[in-house]
């Protein structure tokens, strides 16, 4: 490597530095806000009796936290057997039986299911599921644990699918051909060889469910049930912690509002002590030393060789019934919210300036876009800059890298209504706002930045760099007129999967950037986008036309953002 | 190349957040207007007037719940504040915009027609069915509804509902909105609402101990179950001439002509 | 749970092979293949690169089914039994006709689960059977001194010669008649080479080998009988010691005495 380090060089190495390093800031900033807001509820109140006290009665000043954490356990362990189940035997169909030409296809669903706004889901489970699991049941109400699991359920199969996928497609063939060659069917070379194999994988797509379960705020609002009881049957109510303080941090006040905080508190370390357990799983696993195994002997001799196999054949037919119930529920999902959706929909509804009693998207639009750019021009350039410095300032295996890189995946890990609360506390001194809605939110998409931009950045060829650095051109020009440009598939990957994970969300804009559906003045004005009235349509003041029609309208640019990355996909891949 | 088409995009893109703000702007003057979830479907239509009448005002009517229209009062945020129930703290003032009566409604299969304070008492604390009716919806704590539905409910003994902390299991919801669409689509629950927000479409609504729920039993003092509908501001600050001109219309013959018609009782 | 048979081998003929094309889409990989296979003999497949060898050895036992794209006209015949028939059961296919990959690939497990793998799949669950089923394995394949001591440990801590002469026992372990062997010593150092065809001309006797090999060396050493392949034909075929010194087509002639590689 040329060595040519003036102060222009160093000075860019010191950018890129910090904007690595903005991610370890960024965790360290959330979880000190969050602690010091919360601290004062926990000396009060405190700690045991917060968490193990068995009464949530605000008015009276009793702050039990216990049947919430019940709640959350219990619901997200329920959703992760189930989305974490037909997420696996999803995977299994598409790596291992799905025809060829409809594999795209099915990608296609797993990358619409992941881009779904969790409001959405909620709004289904609301719609559909709740009423539906009413009258089947003959229950009191659809609402409740039962629901809040299905539909958690439903919202992390993608996570669990696609990871599981990946998974499953880096067993190596030779593997599976060895089993195949002793005699086993495919089947059986499925569940006895590819998935053990696949095994690490597996468990981290699982665990990662469970981080997205634990945090889900929207898609349980409507169908939990909403009581700070201990659960005592499927269709009982229960309250999740994310719903806590959804729902009461529109009017705490005083210890209430901070007991809210310390609900956040918990909520973290919940995450951070699966996000240890994912490390443990990941890390090399050392040779047990095992004792060693004496031989019984006294065998028969002659062997009777049968055709088995009917297990793996059945789990087999069971992996496509559930792909194709995924399909399904997607398409009934879907269906259902455009058939009710589109004729709502009129220029007057999207377009027309919106009063308290006839709201209109016109506000959504603006908001919308203004909190795109703003997230997309402060999280873009830190993304970028952070990913230049791992890729290219660092050697393998350096430990700042690592610890980097901790930091990175445990902000991509942190929930939702945390990062609302930060942004609550750091950004909205002067009131809600677009800008502190696009800055609480440009945390929340930094990692997925750094990770496009990353991943495009080493695909480029050491060759390149070299050749440029031969002919005397500096390390920083070398990047930015040679690798960058390369790379800009990545960057361009970024800004899409960005602009989805704004419009989707809704949990950190609330309290961050408003709920109103006016049309804000500026940036620094608040004003909703159209997943946040999405939640004020369906949570705040209800008013199902509008919630249908913006449901749509939701729906359609989730299509769009995906059609638009499919393309740049193909464009991409046609040019390697 | 593609760079400089990256930066023509984001060029166009804000360009056009440029235009959309500046045609939303101007001269403009804010009210911000939080609080009772109760009172917010009636100031949003009063905004909705005085706004249709007056381009360069915009009014921000959020909800919250009427501790918070108090407490922003008291510290002086925003420009009012809401209370759906008598107000009387130091520095605040409070300036009556019309009466409400709180309603009990049910889902439209119930056979129920009338309910007493003494039923409802029993319902809340212990969970005794009415009939078919055995889910009782609540608000949420800081509600001023709430605050003044339990002062009005008294059991047996005459103890206040809100006196009483060891409740059976309630379904809580945090708007009148929420609560009504539970009612609706529950046949075996029961809450209280804003007589205002009543749409006999979705509930229905019963009798108080034999008194009909109508603006007229309210007003003339029949029916029980009503509470103050209070505009909230600090005492020390002076209202800004937007605010001030607002308040002024709510309290005129036009602005109470629009709670009568929204079926609050006027002053 | 249908029993699974032998094939029947008569007049000493383990597979006939009639008439075979291979098509990989529209590239003909195999052309007009006859060719019979011994019993309890070992047949070298020897060619350049890319001649078909692989190929004609994985379709012996229908691996070349997992290709996209891959068609088989003409007949092999197993012990008198169309392979590529319908009603063909592959479990019994490739129990009874077994397989060595050119590199090693035991299962991330212990040597015991790795060797039992095969015979599990089948039914056989007694712990009795199973052991003696590994020891007789292990034994077949010149193991069991080695790794007797040893057989909870992971396979994957052997040496590449070790992992393969595992991968020997394992497929021995559901006692094919026929083994298969594609190349199984290119990656191997010249003693772990040297041990695995010792085995293999200690297998014959009870097991029918054909294998693939890019060492003429090899060849001569061990085989019986050696076909001669190029660009997807079969040139020659007879016993190994007359096609190494008298071979009747001038094209075999050339590949062995190095004209071309």
């Amino acid at each position: 490597m040329v060595k040519s380090e003036n102060k222009s060089e160093k000075a860019a190495k010191i950018v890129f530095i910090t904007a690595a390093c903005f991610s370890i800031v960024a965790v360290f900033a959330i979880v000190l806000f969050i602690f010091a807001s919360a601290f004062p509820a926990l000396q009060e109140i405190g700690t045991f009796k917060f968490l193990f006290g068995s009464k949530w009665f605000p008015k009276q000043d009793e702050y039990g936290l216990l049947p919430m954490i019940v709640a959350t356990l219990l619901v997200t362990v329920s959703a992760l057997l189930i989305g974490g189940a037909f997420g696996i035997f999803t995977a299994i169909f598409v790596v291992y039986f799905c025809p060829k030409k409809l594999k795209g296809f099915f990608n296609q669903i797993i990358v619409l299911l992941a881009g779904i706004p969790s409001i959405i889901y909620g709004f289904f489970g609301m719609i559909v599921l709740s009423p539906a699991l009413k009258s089947l049941f003959n229950a009191e109400s659809g609402n409740g644990l039962l629901a809040s699991a299905l539909i958690l359920g439903l919202m992390i199969l993608p996570t669990v699918t696609s990871l599981t996928k990946n998974a499953l497609e880096s067993v190596p063939r030779s593997y599976s051909e060895g089993s195949l060659a002793l005699g086993a069917s495919r089947e059986q070379t499925i569940f006895r060889i590819d998935l053990p194999a696949a095994k690490t994988g597996v468990l981290s797509a699982l665990t990662l469910g469970a981080g997205r379960a634990i945090g889900e705020t929207m898609a349980v609002l409507v169908v939990c049930g909403n009581s700070a009881a201990f659960p005592d049957g499927l269709f009982s109510p229960i309250r999740p912690l994310t719903v806590n303080i959804v729902n009461e941090m529109g009017y705490a006040m005083g210890l209430h509002r901070q007991a809210l905080f310390a609900t956040g508190l918990v909520l973290l370390v919940f995450i951070f002590l699966l996000n240890g357990f994912l490390a443990f799983i990941k890390r090399e696993k050392k040779e047990k030393d095992e004792a060693n195994r004496t031989l019984v002997g006294g065998g028969a001799g002659e062997y009777i060789y049968k055709v088995r196999g009917m297990g793996s054949k059945i789990l087999s037919v069971v992996s496509c019934l559930i792909a194709a119930v995924v399909v399904l529920v997607l398409g009934i999902l879907i269906g259902y919210i455009l058939v009710n959706g589109l004729p709502e929909i009129s220029l007057d509804f999207l377009f027309g300036k919106p009063t308290y009693k006839t709201p209109t998207l016109l506000g959504a639009f603006v908001s919308t876009g203004w909190i795109i750019l703003l997230s997309l021009l402060i999280a873009i350039p830190l993304g970028v800059g952070a990913a230049i410095f791992l890729v290219e300032y660092t050697k393998p295996g350096s430990k700042l890298v690592k610890v980097i890189r901790v930091f990175i995946d445990t902000l991509s890990g942190i929930p939702s209504i945390v990062f609302g609360l930060f942004g609550m506390i750091a950004f909205c001194a002067g009131g809600k706002s677009l800008f502190a809605g696009a800055l609480t939110l440009s945390l929340m998409i930094l990692p997925t930045v750094i990770r496009s931009v990353e991943e495009s950045l080493l695909a480029v060829q050491n060759s390149v760099r070299e050749g440029s650095l031969a002919l005397g051109a500096t390390k920083v020009r070398t990047i930015f007129k040679v690798v960058l440009p390369s790379a800009l598939s990545g960057v361009v990957t970024a800004i899409i999967l960005s602009v989805g994970r704004i419009v989707s969300e809704s949990a950190a804009l609330i309290f961050t950037a408003g709920s109103l559906p006016m049309v804000p003045s500026s940036p620094l004005d608040s004003g909703s986008t159209f997943a946040v009235l999405m939640y004020n349509f369906t949570a705040e003041n209800p008013n199902m036309e509008a919630a249908y029609a913006t449901a749509t309208v939701l729906l359609m640019l989730v299509f769009l953002v995906n059609l638009a990355a499919y393309f740049c996909e193909k464009k991409w891949k046609k040019n390697k | 190349m593609k760079m400089k088409k990256l930066v023509a995009m984001v060029m166009a893109l804000t360009a056009m957040g440029s235009v959309a703000t500046f045609s939303a702007c101007g001269d403009t003057q804010t009210i911000e207007i939080a609080g009772s979830t109760s009172v917010q479907p009636l100031m949003g239509v009063l905004a909705d007037a005085y706004m249709a009448k007056h381009d360069d005002v915009q009014i921000k009517v959020e909800g919250g719940g009427s501790s918070i229209g108090v407490s922003n009062a008291k510290e002086g945020k925003g420009d009012f504040g809401m209370a759906s129930k008598a107000v009387s703290e130091t520095g605040v003032t409070a300036v009556k915009v019309c009466d409400d009566g709180i309603i009990v409604i049910v889902n439209k299969q119930s056979a129920l027609t009338d309910v007493t304070g003494v039923q409802l008492f029993d319902l809340y604390v212990s969970g005794t069915a009415l009939g078919a009716v055995t889910m009782p919806v609540t608000r949420e704590s800081g509600s001023g509804t709430r605050d003044a539905f339990e002062g009005l409910v008294k059991g047996a003994d005459g103890t206040k509902l809100e006196t009483v902390s060891n409740r059976a299991p309630t379904q809580e919801f945090s708007s009148t909105g929420t609560a009504m669409t539970y009612v609706e689509q529950n046949a075996n629950a029961l809450g209280y609402i804003s007589l205002g927000s009543y749409d006999q479409k979705k509930v229905k609504k019963l009798t108080f101990e034999g008194v009909e729920a109508t603006a007229e039993n309210v007003k003339n003092g029949s029916y029980k179950l009503a509470r103050p509908f209070n505009i909230l501001y600090n005492t020390e600050k002076s209202l800004s001439d937007a605010a001030q001109g607002f308040l002024d219309f709510i309290l005129s013959k036009e602005g109470q002509a629009i709670v009568a018609e929204e079926g609050y009782i006027t002053l | 749970m249908k029993t699974i048979e032998q094939f029947k081998f008569e007049n000493k003929i383990a597979v006939e092979i009639r008439e075979m094309d291979l098509f990989y889409g529209n590239f003909q990989a195999l052309k007009k293949i006859n060719m019979t296979i011994p019993e309890n003999r070992i047949t070298a497949m020897i060619g350049p690169s890319g001649c078909g060898k692989s190929t004609l050895l994985k379709s012996l036992n229908r691996m070349n089914d997992l290709v996209e794209g891959c068609r088989v006209e003409g007949v092999i015949q197993i012990g008198g039994q169309n392979i590529y028939d319908k009603a063909m059961n592959l479990s019994m296919l490739r129990k009874n006709v077994g397989m060595v990959f050119q590199r090693p690939n035991p299962f991330a497990m212990s040597v015991y689960d790795n060797i039992v793998y095969g015979p599990r799949t089948f039914g056989i669950k007694k712990k009795a059977d199973l052991d003696e089923i590994v020891e007789r394995s292990l034994k077949g394949a010149a193991m069991w001194e080695e790794l007797k001591d040893r057989l909870n440990k992971s396979a994957l801590g052997l040496s590449g010669g070790q992992q393969q002469r595992l991968c020997i026992a394992r497929a021995l372990a559901v006692e094919p008649q026929i083994l298969l062997m594609d190349e199984p010593t290119s990656a191997l150092d010249p003693i772990s080479t040297g041990k695995i065809e010792e085995l293999c001309t200690e297998l014959k006797k009870d097991v029918t080998i054909v294998m693939v090999t890019h060492n003429m060396q090899q060849a001569t050493r061990i085989s019986d009988k050696t076909a001669f392949f190029l660009l997807g034909e079969m040139v020659e075929m007879g016993d190994t010691h007359k096609i190494f010194s008298m071979p009747e087509n001038k094209k075999t002639e050339d590949y062995i005495t190095g004209r071309f590689g």
